[in-house]
Formats: C-alpha cells, sequence, structure tokens
C-alpha cells in the first residue's frame, strides 16, 4: 500500500505555518501576550470540541472549568505559594472531578435541558467566588500568582512563556488528534446521527458522553491553569459567561470537531476585537458582523471551508481500498446444543394502556431462519426492540443460549452477538460505506477476542478493522461502493450496507426489520440468496417482512403475531394455510391477489 | 375525452450536475390512477416532489385543473387540492393521530369531518388509535397515517409516494381496493410503485422510468402479462447511485 500524504491535509497545515510564523513578525510584548492567549485557548476549545464537537451536547461548563482551574492555581500559587509541578496536575485534576460529580445527574438530561443545567453550574461556581473572599479574594481576585516554574526558576514572559503554552498546546492538539483520529473519531459521528444505531453495534454511548465530558473538563483545566500563570492575577473574570461565550464562538467559528479549527477559531476571535480597535465604540458591530458573515459563509467553520475549497480544487487524497482480511472463523459456542440459541418467554409489553405484546414465547435455533409476520400495529418490532434491548420489557424473559439477557442495556447485549437492522435505515450518510462498517468492526474488536495479536503496529486494530471491513463489503458485493458516502447510496443498497454493518459484530443472532421493504425484485433476489447463504456460517436471522414470497422463500419457519400474541408458529406453509393467520393478515384471499 | 388534471410537459430536473429526470410529460386525467414504476434511482419521487414544489425542475411546465403550478410554492400547491404522502413515514411524532389528519385540512368543518370519516373507514387501525401520540404507532400504522393526511388534503389528486411500503398483505389489498374507489368519485392518483404486481393490479395507466427518461407508457391492460415492462425496468442499473 502507498503511503503518502494527502494533499488535503496540505492545506491545514499551511494556516499552521501562518500561525507559527505570526509572533516572529509582530514581535511587541503586547503582541506575545496576545498570541500567547490564542494558545491558552486554542487548548480550551480543544477541550470543548470533545463535548460539544464529537459528543454533540451544548455544554455550557467549559467556562467554569476554566475557571476553576485558574483559581486553584491561583489560590494554591498566591496564597499557599505552591510552584508549578504541584498546582499545574491539580488544576486538571479539580475541573475533572467537579466533572464527574456534575455528570452523573446531568448527562442524562436530553439538549436544552442540558445546556440549561450546566449553565446553572456555571453560576454556582461564579457565585463561589465572588462570595468566598477568605479564600477566593472576592470580586478583587488574587494577585500576585506565581509565573511558571520551577526549583525557584521561573520562565520569563514574552518568548519563553508564549514558546511553553504553544508547546503545551501542541502536545494537547496531537492527544486530540490521535483520540479522534479515523474511524475513532466516527464513532462518535456515529452516535451524534443515531444513538440508536450506535447502542446496536455495541457502543456504549453513556461511557463515551461521559469520557468526552472529562476529556474536556481536563483540556479545560490546562488551559485556565496556563492563563492564571501568563496573567499572574486571577479574578471572577474568568468565571464569567463570557469566556463561555467567546469558547462556544470559537469552536464554531473554526470547526467542532477538527484541530485545526481550534487554532483557526482562537486565533481569529482573539484577534478580530484587535483589528477593530481602530473603529473605537463601533468594533463590536464589525466584531458581530464579521462573526454572522463567518457562520453563513462557513457553516462548518473555517477547517470545514477550507475542506470544501481544497475539493473544489481537486485535492482530494486517492483513495485505495484496503485489501480485504476475512472476520475469524465463527468460533462454537462451548454452549449444550439442546440450549436454543435465543429464548423467549412469557414475554409482556404494554404502552400506556395499550398492550404491544401479550405472553410471547419462541425459540431460535442455530443456523434457523424465523419469518416474523402479522398485521400492521401487532408488536413485530415492539418484540425486536425488547430482544436487543432497546426497549425494556414488562415482564417475561429473553435469554441467548442460556444467559439472561433481559435487563441487559442495548449496548451489551450486541456485544453478546445479537445484531439488528432498522425499519427506517439508521446509517450516517455523510460516512462512506467502508467507515459505516469500520466503525461497528473497531468497536467489536475493541471489546471481543478479535485483537490482532503479536502486532507492533500502534494502528493495528484500526487498520485490521478497516481491512476487515472492506472484506465485508465485498462479501455483500459493494466493494465499488466503499468510498461513495452512505447518503448518495439507493435504497437496495442501503438495505445491504446495513447488513454489512451488523455482521461486522460477528453475530450469532441477526434480527432485520423489513429487510426487502424498497427494493425492486432484482435486488430482493439478490438479498435472499446473500441471507441463505449467511445462514450456513451458523447464524441465526430473524427476519420481519410483509413480503410473504421473498419470506417463504427462506425461512425455516414462520411466526405470525397479531394484537400482540403468537396465532401460529411452525412450518412457513402451514402458518401460511392457517385459518387465523388467513383472517388476520392476509385477507380473504391469501395468494398474490390483489383487486 | 375529460380534459387532463394533472399534465407535465417536458420537465427536466438537475440535483446540482447530476440529471434527475429528462424530457418527462405525464397526463393524470381526473379519476384517473397513474402508477410510476422503475428502478430505484430511476427518478420516480423526484417526479412526485416536482409536482408538488419540493423540487424546481430546470425546465417544462406543470399545469394543473388548467393553470400552471410554477409560480406556486409546495403551500399554495396543496391549497389547490393535491396531497402528497412522502416516502419514509414522515409524520408528527408529537401530535396525536387526529392531530396529524387535522392539520391537513384548511377549510369548513363539515368537509374536515367527512375527509376524517373517509380515512378512518379506509384505516381503522387510525380511528381506534385516534388519540394516541404518532410516535407511538408501528411503522405501518404510521405509512397509514402519511396516506391518510395526503386524503385529507387532496381533494382532486393524491401523490402517493411509495403507498404499499410496510403495509400487511391484507391491508394492501384493502388500501388498493379503496384507492380505486376514491378515484371512481373523480379524483385522481399518482403514484410511484417499486413493485410492479401491485402498480399493474392497481393503475389504470403505466410509466415506466428509467435512469431519468420516460421510456414507455400506456394502459396498464397493455402491459399485464408482457416481459417487456420487466425487461424495461430490469436492464437499469441496479446499483446505479441515487442523487441527493
Amino acid at each position: 500500500m502507498s503511503r503518502h500524504v494527502p494533499t488535503s491535509r496540505l492545506m491545514p497545515l499551511a494556516g499552521l505555518a501562518c500561525l507559527v510564523a505570526w509572533p516572529l513578525v509582530f514581535t511587541s510584548p503586547y503582541d506575545l501576550r496576545v498570541f500567547t492567549l490564542v494558545g491558552i485557548y486554542a487548548i480550551l476549545v480543544l477541550g470543548y470540541q470533545f463535548i460539544f464537537g464529537h459528543a454533540g451536547a451544548l455544554a455550557l461548563t467549559q467556562g467554569a472549568f476554566f475557571g476553576i482551574a485558574a483559581y486553584v492555581t491561583g489560590i494554591l500559587g498566591a496564597r499557599f505559594g505552591w510552584s508549578f509541578p504541584a498546582t499545574f496536575p491539580l488544576s486538571i485534576v479539580v475541573p475533572v472531578l467537579v466533572a464527574v460529580v456534575v455528570a452523573v445527574p446531568v448527562l442524562r438530561l436530553e439538549s436544552h435541558y442540558f445546556a440549561l443545567a450546566t449553565l446553572g453550574i456555571a453560576q454556582v461556581a461564579l457565585l463561589i467566588a465572588i462570595r468566598w473572599e477568605s479564600v477566593t479574594g472576592g470580586a478583587n481576585g488574587l494577585a500576585g500568582v506565581p509565573g511558571i516554574g520551577a526549583f525557584g526558576l521561573v520562565l520569563p514572559r514574552g518568548y519563553p512563556t508564549l514558546a511553553f503554552v504553544w508547546g503545551i498546546a501542541g502536545v494537547c492538539a496531537l492527544v486530540a488528534w490521535w483520540l479522534m483520529r479515523d474511524i475513532r473519531g466516527r464513532a462518535f459521528q456515529l452516535m451524534r446521527t443515531s444513538e440508536l444505531a450506535a447502542m446496536s453495534i455495541g457502543l456504549d454511548t453513556a461511557r463515551l458522553r461521559f469520557s468526552a465530558f472529562l476529556l474536556s473538563a481536563a483540556f479545560a483545566g490546562i488551559a485556565g491553569a496556563l492563563h492564571a500563570h501568563t496573567l499572574r492575577v486571577v479574578s471572577p473574570e474568568v468565571l464569567e459567561f463570557h469566556v463561555m461565550v467567546t469558547c462556544l464562538a470559537m469552536a464554531v467559528i473554526g470547526g467542532r470537531t477538527r484541530v485545526i479549527g481550534a487554532f483557526f477559531g482562537a486565533f481569529l476571535l482573539v484577534q478580530l476585537p484587535e483589528w477593530f480597535r481602530f473603529l473605537e465604540h463601533y468594533y463590536l458591530i464589525a466584531y458581530g458582523g464579521a462573526l454572522l458573515a463567518m457562520i453563513i459563509v462557513a457553516p462548518d467553520g473555517l477547517a470545514g471551508l477550507l475542506d470544501r475549497i481544497g475539493a473544489r480544487l481537486g485535492l482530494k487524497p486517492r483513495q485505495t481500498l484496503p485489501s480485504p482480511v476475512p472476520l475469524p472463523s465463527a468460533a462454537p459456542d462451548n454452549v449444550a446444543t439442546e440450549v436454543p440459541l435465543l429464548s423467549v418467554s412469557g414475554l409482556t409489553k404494554r404502552f400506556g394502556g395499550v398492550t404491544a405484546l401479550e405472553n410471547v414465547s419462541f425459540q431460535v435455533d442455530r443456523g434457523e431462519i424465523v419469518g416474523l409476520i402479522g398485521p400492521n400495529g401487532s408488536g413485530k418490532t415492539t418484540l425486536v426492540n425488547i430482544v436487543t434491548g432497546l426497549t425494556p420489557a414488562d415482564a417475561g424473559e429473553v435469554r441467548l443460549m442460556g444467559q439472561d439477557i433481559t435487563h441487559d442495556p442495548a449496548f451489551r447485549i450486541a456485544q453478546c452477538g445479537v445484531a439488528r437492522t432498522f425499519q427506517l435505515i439508521e446509517l450516517v450518510d455523510d460516512m462512506t460505506c467502508l467507515e459505516n462498517v469500520a466503525v461497528a468492526r473497531l468497536t467489536r474488536l475493541g471489546t471481543g477476542s478479535g485483537r490482532p495479536k503479536g502486532s507492533t503496529k500502534v494502528d493495528a486494530p484500526l487498520d485490521l478493522a478497516k481491512r476487515q471491513a472492506a472484506h465485508l463489503l465485498e462479501r455483500l458485493g459493494m466493494s465499488d461502493a466503499a468510498f461513495e458516502p452512505a447518503g448518495n447510496l439507493a435504497q437496495g443498497l442501503r438495505r445491504r450496507l446495513e447488513i454489512a454493518r451488523a455482521l461486522a459484530l460477528e453475530p450469532r443472532l441477526l434480527l432485520l426489520d423489513e429487510p426487502a421493504a424498497g427494493l425492486n425484485e432484482i435486488e430482493q433476489q439478490d438479498l435472499a440468496f446473500r441471507l441463505k447463504d449467511l445462514r450456513t456460517s451458523g447464524l441465526a436471522l430473524i427476519v420481519i417482512e410483509h413480503n410473504v414470497p421473498f419470506l417463504m422463500a427462506i425461512a425455516d419457519r414462520l411466526v405470525c403475531l397479531d394484537a400482540g400474541r403468537v396465532i401460529a408458529a411452525g412450518n412457513p406453509s402451514d402458518v401460511r394455510a392457517d385459518r387465523n393467520v388467513i383472517a388476520a393478515y392476509f385477507g380473504a384471499q391469501p395468494q398474490d391477489g390483489l383487486p | 375525452m375529460t380534459e387532463p388534471l394533472l399534465q407535465l410537459d417536458g420537465v427536466t430536473v438537475h440535483y446540482g450536475r447530476m440529471l434527475a429526470l429528462r424530457d418527462v410529460s405525464v397526463m393524470v386525467r381526473p379519476g384517473e390512477i397513474v402508477a410510476l414504476v422503475g428502478n430505484n434511482g430511476a427518478g420516480k419521487s423526484t417526479l412526485l416532489k416536482t409536482v408538488i414544489g419540493l423540487v424546481r425542475p430546470s425546465s417544462g411546465q406543470i399545469m394543473f385543473d388548467g393553470t400552471s403550478l410554477d409560480e406556486l410554492d409546495t403551500a399554495a400547491r396543496i391549497r389547490q387540492g393535491i396531497g402528497y404522502s412522502p416516502e419514509g413515514r414522515r409524520i408528527f411524532p408529537g401530535m396525536t393521530v387526529r392531530e396529524n389528519l387535522e392539520v391537513a385540512w384548511r377549510g369548513d368543518r363539515a368537509a374536515a369531518r367527512m375527509r376524517l370519516a373517509e380515512v378512518y373507514q379506509l384505516f381503522p387501525a387510525l380511528e381506534t388509535n385516534a388519540d394516541v401520540p404518532g410516535w407511538r404507532l408501528s411503522g405501518g400504522q404510521q405509512q397509514m397515517l402519511a396516506i391518510g393526511r395526503a386524503l385529507v388534503s387532496g381533494g382532486k389528486l393524491l401523490l402517493l409516494d411509495e403507498p404499499s411500503l410496510g403495509l400487511a398483505p391484507a391491508l394492501m389489498q384493502d388500501v388498493f381496493v379503496r384507492i380505486r374507489r376514491i378515484a371512481s368519485t373523480g379524483r385522481a392518483v399518482l403514484m410511484a410503485d417499486q413493485n410492479i404486481g401491485t402498480a399493474l393490479a392497481v393503475a389504470h395507466q403505466i410509466c415506466v422510468l428509467r435512469a431519468g427518461q420516460l421510456v414507455a407508457k400506456g394502459p396498464a391492460g397493455a402491459f399485464r402479462g408482457q416481459g417487456e415492462i420487466a425487461a424495461a425496468l430490469l436492464t437499469g442499473e441496479p446499483n446505479a447511485t441515487r442523487p441527493g
């Protein structure tokens, strides 16, 4: 495989070079101070990108974490005379601990409630800083915060401090890039686009959000500490809302998820007031106007704008399909064959007064295809949702290879080998087909047994995930579309892509919700052929489908639900001829007769 | 012959640089059911969206009931008596079933009540769930609701995108019987359907689209039992990517 720097990477690198050159041109102490501030804000925004950009949660705590860290540095440094090596780690630890405490109640909230709750936390921090005078110095704050230094040596202002701050910013940038590189960041994109799909491939979305929140706090801690050291003063200003607003604006204008975007945003928003200073009182109008213009011209931020320009200029990285690697062949499950793969017993579910499922019991054996039919609203999808853990059951039990999974969360059930597709396809449309599958594969490699052994390459799991994803695409006959965004695909291919993603979990049981819907006859035949092929490897399938001819061609057994009860189960032709089934489901003419 | 209710004349649609429809002319008369058939990406949905005004043609014109639709936006077209049921069950999840149906109606209450009764007769499941919020409906019931909403606003013309998707066989037969009955009262239907069998069974006229072009049209009877329609459909590119 050829290694080369994709040309689209060159654009941000050029921007970075300009940033580095800047302090060599503007050399007054004031310019250097402003540029140091750019570095500090860049760190703050890099952190904010985790929770706001990647996890997609509008947290308004980043300013508070920043301020808390500044106060930790200020109090320990100015009041107790502690120096940098002691105060710096503590300034990171304290905001992270605060994040841990507030995350428990707050991260469960949805969008605007989450924003409001986090805003409240920031206000509390500000009030404490103002009122707790004996410790924080009240409204006047604390002066005499020591500079950055150790063992009696203090880093002078100007270039040395600037270089130190930017050195740390560089390390932070590397860490942020490393954590979110390639398809690792795509896992977050999947979670933002479809939480359901994320859970169904085994991603613990609550944990992902939690870790993003803590990372944000840690980066804010670094930025806050450096801010206190460079200013040598800490006052309630660091906790005021404008810090948060500036950080948010920087993330939006620079780019929410790209490392280089944090630097662009920080640079622009720190420099803009300087550039507009000549306008005196009118500078705020110009500032606001410039921001609005930016948001209109570059809704994805400057980083996104550069990408688009790059694409327009034809600077697209060359894409070669990674050489496919087959998935490990399924190991026998060590469970006695008398124990069915899936056994559902006495399942009951009510929504308000409506009974969706009533005492439903059935079993699925290894390598079996079970068709699930029934009138609209008879509970088919509810049943699949309960088996996959998306909906809790009111009563009854779901066992997978003898193990009770009734109350397990969705992601854990997925990790146990239960994969599914959705009635309305849940893919990330702006991700390529390869990425859509590779994310699931990487999740599986991270939790399962498939971790590559003896490889010395740092990125081995990532590499392997992509190559195995390429294999899955090949197996479903869609290698040609590997680099096509999923949103560009026709319905038939989208269905197949969803199945490829499900197969990346190496499932033992695959649940398909109306897989043939919207497919033409040729595509249906193709799908039927591929599903039957899957069964030969021991995989069991539950297929919900209204297209009975399609189902008859593949199913070993049919189960028919009506009003939440199983009214018939067994051999497909028997179920089809069953009088109750005809009355409830097929109507008067059970053949394909239409008026 | 009766005057056409809807007439598309040489309609061409581009998505960016990509050609989605080329020089398509289709006519629907009052009381007539016209089915658009063709592969995914052939342009069926685009054609319906063009009629309702969600997509603007780059050339060609659309006449409805004697006036041009070209200058009207989607809301105005719906007020003209066109009902549209999009692909993918776009219902209002936070509203009840009844509210979902009522928002589609502009006009006097008596007529609205009649339309509601008509929808409930067509889909009894919607009547029993009238006060249930939309999100709680099953996928197939949401599909019924989307069609029902189109029935409420479509006093003259119904545009149905894949109406049979996700409906149980018995219900599907029922829906098509009733769509025929609705058409017999003078309302026209333009529908897109992947399933050639259903299209042939329910429609009066068939229009076959392939890669954005109208390749065949005629009375459904002429297509029945003929291999050519299948050939016309299936020699398209099944793997063609879909625009937008």
